[in-house]
């Protein structure tokens, strides 16, 4: 059983469902993974109790749903879909509960002027692409990812610092406060020339 | 523009799009498959980028030395077995295997839904269910959303489901329990985030149904699924 691989071991299980031997792959196929979504759910959550009740919970979610497995992905990356967004819908509801801070940080970007900024005029297009251009322009490779994860799926500072295994004092917080520093630069830049050559 | 539309035009940029990769397609750059195509995306996404070094951590978990007896409990924790038969009755041969915590947990969660369920049904008789593709009853060929779903403690920021293989595109609409069709989109990755106006209709109390279609190239339903979701008052 041991030497089969995840994807025969399903397979395996499927000859015959219900009987002893698909219970003893599908054992098989599952123990190999506890590891893997023990740490996954100990970066999400930072608490080793809380995490081995997320864990429980994907594991419970991926034994239901296994009929949906198709294979067009290894198991390993068809479990890494459901650990990530039960984990992150967990995630979600535990703010909604305790109210999240509201994060109206990226205001930062506002003109220190008060004026307009160049870029409203630009279609919502064309924003959009020039803030990406910014993003990928101005910051580093772990800047870029903890300003990912934090602005666009919403991930808490404390779990990107665990997710990166950053090993800095504050954590993601610096890459943020870094990354905040570059974008307002680049802006200023942009702004600067898109101003002088109007 | 205003501070919150700065805020979304910002988390707009950073966040995945229609031309994102999905979990096969990561899963090809992790293992070197990638093709030139989504070796160029990754260049310039940093969505996927975020994303393919979370699956690859997950992928490669390897824990650091601060973690190693945590994950190690956990896991311990997951294996064990469920407490033995009562003394004096024999267990049936069929059930010498050890039960792993989580499969236990299986059973409870299944008789604790059933029991909702149940409840629900009692207090609210006028409710219809829809068995038709209820995302908590998973057929064969069904697509499975995975939020939002059942009672929700706010309005839902984004609808999620699993990849459908061969999905070239998902349709996606939310539905009145009259199916008035109240909003509808298009994505191309396993995912959409609900705009401020299509968050407005979860409203306390009001059931909606959420629907989503993977279609393949040429647009024909290559899976369906729905739930049912609902902001508690």
């Amino acid at each position: 059983m041991q030497q089969l691989s995840d994807e025969e071991l399903i397979a395996r299980s499927r000859l015959a469902p219900g009987s002893a031997a698909s219970a003893e792959a599908l054992n098989e196929l599952f123990q190999r993974h506890f590891r893997r979504v023990s740490l996954w759910c100990l970066r999400f959550t930072g608490n080793p109790e809380r995490a081995a009740d997320l864990a429980q919970e994907v594991l419970t979610s991926a034994w239901r749903h296994l009929d949906s497995f198709q294979g067009a992905s290894k198991f390993t990356t068809w479990l890494y879909t459901i650990s990530r967004n039960h984990c992150y819908n967990s995630l979600k509801s535990r703010a909604a509960e305790s109210a999240m801070e509201g994060d109206d940080a990226l205001a930062f970007l506002a003109d220190p002027r008060g004026a307009e900024p160049a870029e409203d005029r630009l279609d919502r297009a064309n924003q959009i692409r020039l803030a990406h251009e910014w993003i990928q322009e101005a910051l580093d490779e772990t800047e870029r990812r903890v300003f990912t994860l934090h602005y666009a799926e919403e991930m808490p500072l404390e779990v990107i610092t665990r997710m990166l295994g950053l090993t800095n004092a504050s954590g993601a917080k610096a890459y943020i406060v870094s990354a905040r520093r570059k974008l307002q630069e680049a802006a200023r830049r942009w702004r600067a020339r898109n101003e002088s050559a109007r | 523009m205003n501070p919150q539309d700065r805020s979304e035009f910002w988390s707009s940029a950073a966040r995945a799009g229609a031309e994102c990769l999905n979990p096969e397609e990561l899963e090809a750059l992790l293992e070197g498959r990638g093709d030139a195509r989504q070796q160029d995306h990754l260049k310039d996404c940093p969505a996927c980028a975020a994303e393919l070094g979370l699956l690859s951590s997950f992928v490669t978990c390897e824990p650091r030395p601060d973690e190693v007896a945590a994950v190690d409990a956990i896991a311990a924790k997951l294996r064990s077995p469920a407490p033995a038969p009562a003394p004096g009755r024999t267990a049936r041969a069929r059930w010498n295997f050890s039960v792993p915590a989580w499969a236990v947990g299986l059973a409870a969660l299944v008789l604790v839904a059933g029991l909702a369920w149940q409840v629900r049904l009692w207090r609210d008789p006028a409710l219809r269910v829809d068995e038709s593709g209820d995302s908590s009853i998973v057929r064969s060929g069904g697509l499975r959303i995975l939020a939002p779903s059942g009672e929700l403690k706010a309005p839902p920021e984004e609808i999620n489901w699993e990849p459908a293989p061969g999905a070239h595109r998902y349709r996606v609409r939310i539905l009145e329990v009259d199916d008035t069709l109240v909003w509808s989109a298009e994505a191309e990755t396993w995912r959409v985030a609900l705009p401020p106006d299509a968050r407005a209709y979860f409203v306390p109390s009001k059931t909606l149904r959420i629907e989503v279609e993977a279609l393949d190239a040429g647009g024909r339903i290559l899976r369906a699924g729905s739930s049912r979701a609902v902001v508690k008052p």
